[in-house]
């Protein structure tokens, strides 16, 4: 029995949804990550500078 | 990881075919990271694509002998219904070399992937609808080059694994596809480590996006953090 083939899996992944599949991006738990940190040394920096200074 | 390593998930009969295959996509790629990260994969992914005189930068040299040997080496046999095995990478290379390979969609995908994977190619699992009824009914490989190809440009590549007269890019002819891209990153336990024993216990994501999944221990990193001990008073 001779199998159907045809290229529609390949045409169905090039809409633009797909083109950036795979590359990380930073809006997501990176995006918090660095927030947070960014926010928790600032705090440590002002708790530190009024405490000794 | 260890050699020979099985799992073994068996679905009761209400689990529409819909779910089992999200389930199915998501422990394939959770395998196929598994398997790139594997060093006995990785010797094994050179080995074939110096045999296959592939010389190096060349990206769909090396896809295409790694698909050419998968589907020229490993052997499609049907699961039993209503149950689905999947095997490591390393059982997989294993029993082809063994003379006693078997398996089925996923089992090629996890090797395929995994294989790709440690030369260092982005892969994932590609589910999609070959009936034409709109449910998810098979799994095939997708990968891309890094350079831009006059053949397929900058595009991703679905790979049919099962067949061995399938070039890159051609399918059967499909309605839908659902891909899910492995994370070389991803820190978490292998799954073999894991204990999955029925739907019940196996991770499925109810909405499905396209990209990588991501995998955050930023709590966990959070806790250890220096500052964070200094703030507890430590």
């Amino acid at each position: 029995m001779k199998i159907p083939k045809d290229d529609s899996a390949y045409k169905l992944l090039q809409v633009p949804g797909y083109s950036r599949m795979g590359s990380s991006s930073l809006p997501g738990n990176e995006f918090w990550g660095t927030l947070i940190s960014v926010a928790a040394v600032g705090v440590l920096t002002v708790t530190l500078f009024t405490r000794y200074y | 990881m260890e050699e020979g390593q099985v799992l073994h998930i068996k679905y009761k009969d209400h689990v529409p075919i819909q779910k089992r295959f999200e389930s199915i996509v998501r422990i394939i790629v959770d395998m196929i990271e598994d398997g790139m990260r594997d060093q006995a994969v990785r010797q094994k992914a050179i080995a074939i694509v110096n045999a296959a005189n592939v010389r190096g930068h060349d990206e769909l040299g090396e896809i295409r002998a790694i698909t050419k040997w998968v589907q020229t080496h490993m052997v499609y046999r049907k699961e039993p219904v209503g149950v689905e095995y999947f095997h490591t990478a390393r059982r997989l290379l294993r029993d082809i070399d063994n003379g006693s390979s078997a398996g089925d969609c996923d089992d090629f995908v996890i090797l395929g992937g995994s294989l790709l994977g440690s030369l260092g190619y982005p892969v994932g699992a590609l589910i999609v609808d070959s009936s034409g009824d709109g449910t998810f009914n098979h799994v095939m490989l997708v990968t891309k080059t890094f350079t831009t190809t006059r053949e397929f440009g900058d595009n991703w590549i679905p790979v049919e694994l099962i067949y061995p007269e399938f070039e890159l890019g051609q399918s059967v002819p499909i309605s839908k596809v659902y891909p899910l891209m492995a994370d070389a990153q991803a820190i978490r336990a292998p799954v073999t480590r894991k204990t999955i024993s029925g739907l019940g216990n196996v991770q499925v994501t109810k909405s499905l996006k396209p990209g990588v999944r991501k995998k955050s221990n930023f709590g966990e990193m959070l806790s250890k953090h220096p500052l964070a001990k200094l703030f507890r008073g430590k």
